[in-house]
């Protein structure tokens, strides 16, 4: 079953899946992986298609978002933006702050940065990845347009002029339901209505300002023939139901929900679910064996029918990859990877097991150690030896090389014996020299050749 | 690290307009010995606040995109507190959005203990709201509500542009929905005297502390409950179940199952969270409704989840 496969039958909420699909919302992180920066990964269709490629490899997601940025309709409505470093850039002016007017402008496919994520999409979709992996278009919901073109004054207009706020958010839902099309055209196999904002209302505001829209928007894309997901972000808890009526195929959640007393309502109206793994405290600053335990524990509590793992929000730019090869793993090896984190914890308590590392100032000659989760099924690990294996015939009897994979007692003890946190890694001669990231051929002989020389 | 060079941080949220860069400005001015740093987050106000204290000379940084405390935005915010606990300033001050979730902000302080470069010290929540909009404001926005409920000291702004009878309404719904926190009535945000001196994290320190801010004296006792080794968290889940009705508030960082959790929660929902955190001890702070059988039956209840445990 490809990924894609695996997406189609939970959206269409089969039984029996071979696994639970994963979907790393990878969006300005895509330019993590290869250098560039988030303006880059934003702007730059290049540039964005060479990253979404990379993230594509290395996390062998079931689904992945062209662009997520929720900047991108406001920005063509007149909001001028702010662009930062490592965040998507954020909405500065509003131009409906001080008049009551209601816009009629609806966005074209050509306008502003809509070129960018379109292309970008027909060009995955064309390729192996379009065969193999859901492509996400994520627009941004209309109750968020309407505060970016509104601001702040939208909530006391609830109060004092609702008849605005539902006039502007009929023409917020006419510009969702074209961009909604605009990225179905393109060859989306799911679009992802994403408004943050709704975990800040409460059910019945929800209910009288904004159900009939969503409900619009995810009838449209249903007519289209294409999966829809509700992405909200904060703690929404009391709005789930509200956002089920709508009827979206799926509702993706963050940390700030409880997923397992979240799923018991999307169940109800057989929904799927997704998320909900922290973006700060496990995935940014957490380990690897954080990020496993985390995902076995979401596993572990839930049913796996209409359910789909994911990060809560878009990833932090700094998220290390090894984190997320280590959430691939935990899905799809969840037995070996939960022995693994036993033996962690065993090991941890038992510093006294004899493991012998070598004599690393005594080498003969150059020693690459790869320690992985298990190059024959993580996918990550399996680059990494390769690359090796690829130095090892180029070098012959000039270097040593040995895998250690996490997959027994003894290895996982050796790897804390190294103070190794993240996996896979190369080490040569003792020292760690990659991490996650998979030299290139040209990197990893002239370090070799390093090595040679001194010794 | 030595404990001298910890620096005192303050949130202060409240809705865009409330009052609370003339708050901000007002402290600054109040401690001319005092090197200040700020973190402004206006949720659609970009640039606009930030710029203004910035003109001071104040280290100031902004995040922007959202509220600090949605899930997306928290990797920002927390590397802005560590960057600052690098500084020379004294006292930290948050400036949420009206969209920021207060809840949060301890278990972010928990959570990068071990990454600054000095001890960031949560010290209080000042809540500013406008006399004028609040009771409107609490209706339609959950932070502007929960903005109230986590509040350790709050402002009714902008007093002279309503009547004394709005102000006496605007109290009632405070005290209703937040019976610890200290309230101050003020024009323009002008607070009497040094209001960091008076603001107190709410926490196991308890009432003693609360009596000297001005407030009421029958509040009721806060219930603390400690733990050095941990407890099963299904068990504590359903301990959770049968008080959270009574409760008006519940905060802490406990071992459940083997691991830390933050746990945090309002009368009417409560969240237990992974944390990625090592402490000695379990804590948990209950803060019971005001009348007398919900105190009674939290103490109740309390008393039966230890005895279990043990």
């Amino acid at each position: 079953m490809t990924g894609k496969e695996r997406i189609y039958s939970t959206m269409r909420h089969e039984q029996g899946i071979d696994k639970v699909a994963w979907v790393p919302f990878a969006g300005i992180y895509a330019g993590k992986l290869t250098g560039h920066s988030t303006t880059d990964v934003l702007t730059d269709e290049d540039k964005l298609y060479e990253s979404l490629v990379k993230v594509n490899e290395t996390y062998k997601p079931d689904g992945q978002p062209i662009m997520f940025d929720l900047q991108i309709e406001a920005e063509i409505l007149g909001c001028e933006l702010m662009w930062a470093d490592k965040t998507p850039p954020s909405v500065k002016t509003h131009p409906l702050e001080s008049n009551d007017d209601i816009p009629d402008y609806i966005p074209k496919e050509y306008d502003g940065r809509i070129p960018v994520a379109l292309n970008t999409l027909k060009r995955l979709k064309n390729g192996a990845i379009g065969q193999n992996t859901a492509l996400y278009g994520l627009i941004c919901g209309p109750f968020t347009l309407a505060s970016h073109l509104r601001g702040n004054d939208i909530f006391m207009d609830m109060i004092d002029k609702p008849e605005y706020v539902k006039r502007l958010l009929d023409y917020t839902a006419d510009v969702a339901q074209a961009m909604a099309g605009y990225y179905i055209d393109a060859g989306a196999d799911v679009v992802a209505v994403v408004d943050p904002l709704v975990s800040q209302i409460s059910p019945i505001h929800f209910a009288e300002f904004l159900s009939d829209r969503f409900a619009r928007i995810f009838s449209f894309i249903r007519q289209k023939g294409v999966f829809s997901s509700f992405f909200v972000c904060g703690n929404a808890t009391r709005n789930i139901e509200e956002m089920c009526k709508t009827r979206p195929d799926c509702i993706s959640i963050d940390e700030n929900i409880d997923m397992p007393s979240a799923k018991k309502i999307t169940d109800r109206y057989n929904i799927v679910i997704g998320g909900n793994i922290p973006l700060t405290s496990v995935m940014l600053y957490g380990s690897q064996y954080d990020n496993m335990k985390y995902v076995i524990g979401l596993l572990d509590a839930m049913d796996h029918h209409n359910l789909i793992i994911s990060p809560g929000c878009d990833m932090p730019y700094d998220v290390p990859p090894e984190n997320v090869v280590g959430v691939r793993q935990a899905i799809d090896d969840t037995e070996a990877v939960r022995g693994m984190l036993k033996n962690y914890k065993i090991g941890a308590q038992q510093k006294e097991i004899e493991i012998e590392l070598p004599d690393y100032d005594k080498l003969e000659r150059p020693l690459i150690e790869v320690f992985t989760i298990d190059s024959a099924t993580c996918a990550a690990c399996g680059y990494m030896v390769d690359a090796v294996k690829v130095a090892k015939q180029h070098f012959g009897d000039k270097i040593d090389f040995i895998e250690y994979k996490a997959v027994n007692r003894e290895n996982i003890y050796r790897i804390q014996k190294m103070g190794i946190k993240n996996l896979p890694c190369i080490f040569i001669n003792g020292e760690l020299k990659y991490s996650s990231i998979i030299p290139d051929r040209k990197e990893l002989f002239e370090e070799i050749e390093r090595y040679l020389v001194k010794k | 690290m030595s404990r001298d060079d910890s620096k005192k941080v303050y949130l202060i949220t409240g809705f865009l307009g409330a009052g609370k860069t003339t708050l901000i400005k007002n402290i600054i001015e109040g401690h001319p010995d005092k090197k200040i740093g700020v973190i402004v987050n206006e949720f659609g106000k970009v640039g606009v606040d930030g710029s203004v204290i910035a003109k001071d000379g104040l280290a100031v940084h902004e995040i922007t995109n959202g509220s600090i405390f949605c899930s997306c935005l928290q990797a920002t915010f927390a590397q802005s507190l560590i960057e600052f606990s690098a500084l020379p300033v004294d006292i930290l001050l948050i400036e949420g959005s009206g969209m920021a979730d207060p809840s949060n902000v301890d278990a972010i302080l928990e959570s990068i203990k071990d990454k600054t470069h000095a001890p960031l010290i949560y010290t209080g929540d000042i809540c500013v709201v406008d006399a004028a909009n609040i009771d409107k404001l609490v209706q339609v926005s959950r932070p502007a509500e929960k903005q109230i409920k986590y509040a350790d000291y709050i402002i009714i702004s902008k007093a002279d542009k309503v009547d004394a009878s709005k102000i006496d309404a605007v109290k009632r719904l405070i005290a209703e929905l937040n019976p610890y926190a200290a309230i101050e009535v003020a024009s323009f945000s002008a607070v009497s005297g040094d209001i960091l001196d008076k603001v107190r994290v709410f926490g196991k320190e308890g009432a003693e502390i609360r009596q000297s801010c001005n407030t009421p004296s029958n509040r009721p006792s806060i219930i603390y409950i400690k733990s050095e080794s941990g407890m099963d968290e299904e068990r504590f889940k359903r301990f959770m179940q049968s008080i959270i009705g009574d409760a008006f508030r519940v905060k802490g960082f406990f071992k459940l199952s083997g691991d830390w959790k933050h746990i945090d929660g309002t009368t009417d929902e409560f969240t237990i969270k992974p944390i990625n955190i090592q402490r000695e001890t379990s804590e948990f702070v209950i803060f019971p409704k005001t009348d007398e059988n919900s105190v009674r039956n939290i103490k109740q209840k309390s008393a039966e989840f230890l005895h279990s445990a043990i």
